[in-house]
Order: C-alpha cells, then structure tokens, then sequence
C-alpha cells in the first residue's frame, strides 16, 4: 500500500528538485511541477481501488505500530477530496506555464506551489493530530508567500494581515494539540478517541472551542473571515484559484468535518455552532459580494458565502446534509478555480480587474465568456451545472431536519448569488465596447478553463447512481465512521 | 578602513570558530545517543558562520560558504532527507530502518538515524545562515509603488 504516500512524496520532491536544477529556467521548473502533479494525480487514480474495496486503508510509516509511530490513513471522505484537490493542482499548474511568464522569478512559484501541493495532500493522508498541525503550517506558510507574490506594496500589506491572522489559527489549533497531548499522553487521533470517552467533558469542550476557532480562522467563516478578501483577491490568479478553491476548504474545512463527525462525536452541540457560523458567513458573504468594484473581490466574497454553504449543510448533518456538504465542496472547487483563473485570463490581456474598466469581453474573449459564464451559473445554482444539485439538496436536508427558516434563508442567498453574478455577466462580458486591440487568450491558459467547465458541466449532467455509490461511502464514513474502531482490530 | 568589530572581538571568534564548529558536527553525529540531533546541530554549525559574519563582515565568511554554495547545499539537504525515507522502500514501508543497527552505544547503533540527522544538519545550518546573512546584507526600500533591493549601504541614495 506505498501509494498512499507518493502524493507527499512527489510533491516534496519537486519542490526541492526545482530548487536545486531549473531555478534560473521558468520553462523547465513549470513543466517539472506539471509532471510531478500529473503523476500524483496518477497515483491517487491508482489509490482509489484499494480504498473502496476496504473501509479505509492504513500505513505505518516506518513499521511503528499506532500508538508509538506516525500512522496514515485514507478512507473514502479523504479520498475524494484527494482526488479533488490532484485533479484541480496539475490544471492551475498548466496554467501558470503562460500566465506565471510575466513575473520574474516565477520559477519560486513552482517551488511554493509544490509545497502547497505536499502540505494539503499532506492533511488528508494523517491520522495524527501533530502531522496534520505540520502539513497545515507547510501549506500556510507556503500560501502567505505565494500571496505577496507580486511584490506590490498592497499585495504585501494584504500578505502581512493573512500572515497574522493565519498564525492566530495555527497558534490556537497548535495549543488544543498540546493540551490532547498533556491530558492524554498521545497524539495518535485513534489512541485518543478510546482515551477520550473516559475524560472530563469541561476540558474536552474547551480543547474543541479552540480547535473549532482556529478551523473556523482557515476556513474564513463569518466572524474570523476578513483577512480573505484581501488575500484571495490581491494574490497572482493562480494562487487565489488554489487559496479559494481548495486551500481553505482542505485546511479548515475538511479538517472541521472531521473534528465535528469523527472524532469530537460526543458533542453534537458542537454541529450547532458550526451551522451558525455557516448561517452567518454565508448571508454575509452574498451581502458584500453585490456592491464590489472588482471582479477577484467579488469572487472572493462569494467563497465565504459559498462556504458557509458546506459549513450549514455540515452542521444540519443526516444524510442529506453530509451529502449536500461533500457536494458542495466538489463542485464549489471546481466552480471556483474557474472563475479565479477566468479572471486570471482577463487580466492576462486587460491588464486589470476594476469592473469599471471591462468591457464588452464577449466579442474578443468568446471561449473565456464562455467559461466564466459556467463557473458563474454553476455557483448561483442554475440546473444544469453541478452546484445545482449540492444545493438543492442542502436545502433538502434542511427542510427534512424541520429547519424551514434555514431552508428559506438558504434560497434567499442563493438568488443573491445569483444577482450579483448576473450583474457581472451583464457589466463586464456582455456589454458594448469598440476596443479592437484585446483578442482570445493562447492555448495553455484556455485549455484548464475549458476542462474544468466541461466537468462541471457533465458532473451535473450524470450525476448518476454508478458516481452516488462513491459518494456515499464517503457520506457515510462521515456518518458511522469512528477513529475507535481502528483501534479494536 | 578595517571592516567589522574591534581586534578583540576579531582574535576570540578567530580562536572560538573551529571549536564551534567541530562542536556542532558532533551533536550531529552522536544526535541519536545524546541530547541533540540535526536541527540542534544545524543551528550550532550556523551559529559558527553568523559569528564569524558579524565579527569580520560578510566578505570573509562570504569566501568560506558562499550565498550560492548554501543555497544548493540546502537543497541537498533537504533531497537527502527524503533520499533516506526513499531507501526505507526496498524493504517496502517508506521510512523503514534498513540498515543493521550495529553494536549498542556506539556511533553506527541507529541505521538511517545518522544519515538522516547529517540531512538534516546540512539543511538546517545553510538554510539558517542563508536567512540570517540575507536579512543583514540586503536593503529593502519603497519607493511610490515599488520595491528596490540594495546589497551595498553606499547605493542607497
């Protein structure tokens, strides 16, 4: 079962290898990164056999048995959001083969990029608090970089907030692992789990507080949420594709899910906070996201709107709700790469992104139109395209638990997605404009666009039983799955 | 004009350097028998370079370990590391002790533990005195809009 490891390793390996041979080269280390994301997505593809034949697979690195070695873990819930997440890297990575060219040293984008890549498949594949405190701070620390990128003074500024606040959310997740570790002796998420049921409920609720608080900082939900619009809007385009398509999914959500359904299970208080947060984040969200001068803005406002999506559907929790949040997280991260390297395209020729400044892009840019008018309809719900499916079916879930507020609010929101895309579509592609000097953008940046919208588009077109088997293990690992039951094989 | 601190600082970091230096190889090397191991090491066989850095200026330690020169040894380093979970593979768990584990207290008792700690070592020292010797010799100013980088005092105007 080596597989299991090789996305780190490949990864890992590119980073260093970029550094130390193609460093002056900016074709060479961006076609290095490319291959090395190809073949992790290739050992990923090569993974999923033995995980749905199994309920989960484990590995010792090293040999060391679980409470004394570094343990790893893939079940169907990691293995769909590695599969995400391997799929949407090598797309942003061939995008940034032409779009990168422009900055001077963008062989150190690669370098970053690889890290970022190790750090999140990192997460998914640790079945350790420590490991995954590690990964996550990998990650991080590649991503305040690669924000400040540009060297502008504001996207500096905009690094230096994200920077803070992103080591205030390490910091309070790296104090709750320190006191698993003080209370129980052991750092091993399985060991815990059977340390955990003898525990004094007080210490545990404020162990969960901090490490709730801290996810809820990555994850950018509503009231820790305002270092993101900044960061994700002022970041190079392929940076933000990654930072708002499955950074902050990976390093706060998928870490949420498992913290409130598999190992915090005890409290199900705990799922109320996490539907409030996503209540507010995501009213928020689409509130701010209609009155933006920029596009990147805009997009980003949405993110924390539509995260607040997974986050509610999360903490309605059923099978509906664990569904509509697995949904959710698998075409909000497709949809939402587009449009961040959609915009990235159009700054590409236009050389800005001030809505005022654009127009008329659906006479020179047909094909780009086309994408980001995917992407658009496919976040604000529009049948078709996948979102429509994971949001219909929050609301579902929310009208089976009997929260018909909720339900209500969740329809709202979503018509005002669906507005200020509109606006968008409307101001900026479809609009008159006589600026005959912009055309079409080259192949390397159309072809990712052009390959993620038909997947969005087909992944709501046969969304059929064969794929829903899939998803249902993973909807059921979130489910029934406990870390205890490891521990009594 | 003579360049860095006075005579007396100059002879001591002279005299204390090699020991220093031997010093940290050592927690390197015996890092899985006492207390210490690569990154401690690393950072005591940066430590010898940062010394001799602010005692003499960057021309002396700059002729004895380049910016460049640590710049791929710390990625070796880090390559090296890996190289060793790699090994681990031919005996088909990735980070698998593969090595015979020798006599018990000596230096060769802990298989791929040496090598990794000298991985690690390596990394950390370079990575260590590259950071530190950028931030000390390279200038950063705005101006408007615009970033400038100076590598001497005299061209900042």
């Amino acid at each position: 079962m080596n597989l299991i490891v090789f996305p780190v390793i490949l990864n890992l390996f590119s980073a260093f290898l970029i550094a130390l041979l193609w460093k002056k080269s900016k074709i060479y280390s961006g076609i290095a990164c490319l291959c090395f994301s190809l073949l992790s997505l290739i050992s990923v593809i090569l993974l999923g056999k033995y995980v749905f034949q199994n309920q989960y697979i484990l590995y010792y690195v090293g040999g060391w048995e679980i409470p004394i070695g570094i343990t790893l873990m893939v079940d169907a819930l990691s293995y769909i959001f590695l599969l995400v997440l391997n799929f949407i890297l090598p797309l942003i990575c061939w995008f940034s083969l032409t779009y990168m060219g422009k900055y001077v040293k963008s062989s150190y984008f690669y370098i970053l990029f690889s890290l970022i890549s190790t750090g999140l498949n990192g997460i998914l594949i640790s079945m350790d608090f420590f490991n995954i405190y590690v990964f996550l701070e990998i990650s991080s620390i590649a991503s305040y970089i690669l924000v400040a990128f540009g060297l502008k003074t504001e996207e500096l500024e905009a690094s230096l907030k994200y920077t803070m606040l992103g080591f205030i959310g390490s910091v309070l997740i790296l104090v709750s692992i320190g006191l698993i570790l003080g209370k129980t002796g052991t750092l091993n998420i399985a060991d815990f789990m059977n340390i955990a049921i003898g525990m004094d409920r007080i210490q545990l609720w404020f162990i969960l507080g901090l490490f709730i608080s801290g996810l809820a900082l990555k994850t950018a939900l509503f009231p820790f949420h305002f270092w993101l619009p900044d960061a994700h809007s002022l970041a190079p385009s392929p940076v933000s594709a990654i930072l708002s398509g499955i950074f902050i999914k990976i390093t706060g959500f998928y870490l949420l899910i498992r913290i409130v359904s598999n190992i915090f299970i005890m409290f199900s208080e705990s799922k109320i906070i996490v539907m409030g947060l996503g209540l507010s984040s995501m009213i928020f969200g689409a509130l701010m996201a209609i009155d933006q001068k920029d596009i990147k803005r805009t997009y980003a406002y949405s993110s924390i709107s539509q995260i607040g999506y997974c986050a509610l559907a999360l903490g309605i929790g059923g099978y509906w709700g664990y569904l509509g949040a697995i949904l959710h997280f698998i075409f909000h991260s497709l949809s939402k790469s587009l449009l961040f390297l959609n915009s990235g395209a159009i700054e590409y020729k236009y050389k800005t992104t001030k809505i005022d400044d654009l127009k008329g892009i659906e006479d020179k840019m047909p094909y780009t139109t086309m994408t980001g008018f995917v992407g658009m309809l496919s976040i604000a719900g529009i049948p078709p395209f996948g979102c429509f499916w994971s949001k219909i079916i929050i609301i579902i879930s929310a009208i089976k638990a009997h929260y018909y507020g909720i339900a209500f609010i969740a329809v709202v929101v979503s018509i005002i997605t669906l507005g200020y895309f509109l606006k968008l579509l409307r101001n900026i592609f479809y609009s008159k404009d006589e600026n005959p000097k912009i055309n079409e953008v080259n192949f390397n940046l159309l072809m990712p666009m052009v390959l993620l919208s038909i997947i969005i588009f087909l992944g709501g077109l046969i969304f059929s039983p064969n794929i829903k088997i899939y998803i249902d293990k993973a909807v059921s690992v979130m489910e029934n799955f406990s870390y205890a039951q490891i521990m009594e094989k | 004009m003579n360049k860095g601190m006075s005579e007396i600082v100059k002879t001591i970091s002279k005299i204390a350097c090699p020991f220093i230096l031997v010093f940290g190889i050592s927690v390197i090397f015996y890092g899985h028998l006492t207390p210490g191991g690569g990154f401690p090491g690393g950072v005591v066989i940066s430590a010898c370079f940062v010394i001799l850095l602010l005692a003499y200026g960057k021309e002396k330690v700059l002729s004895k370990l380049s910016l460049i020169k640590s710049d791929i040894l710390h990625d070796i380093g880090a390559i090296l590391f890996l190289s060793v979970a790699l090994i681990g593979f031919s005996g088909g768990i990735f980070f698998l002790n593969v090595f015979n584990k020798g006599t018990l207290f000596s230096l060769w008792s802990g298989g791929n533990l040496l090598f990794s700690n000298i991985a690690i070592g390596i990394k950390v020292g370079t990575s260590l005195f590259l950071g530190i010797s950028l931030l000390s010799m390279v200038r950063i100013l705005y101006k408007g809009d615009k970033i400038e980088f100076y590598e001497k005092e005299e061209d900042i105007k």
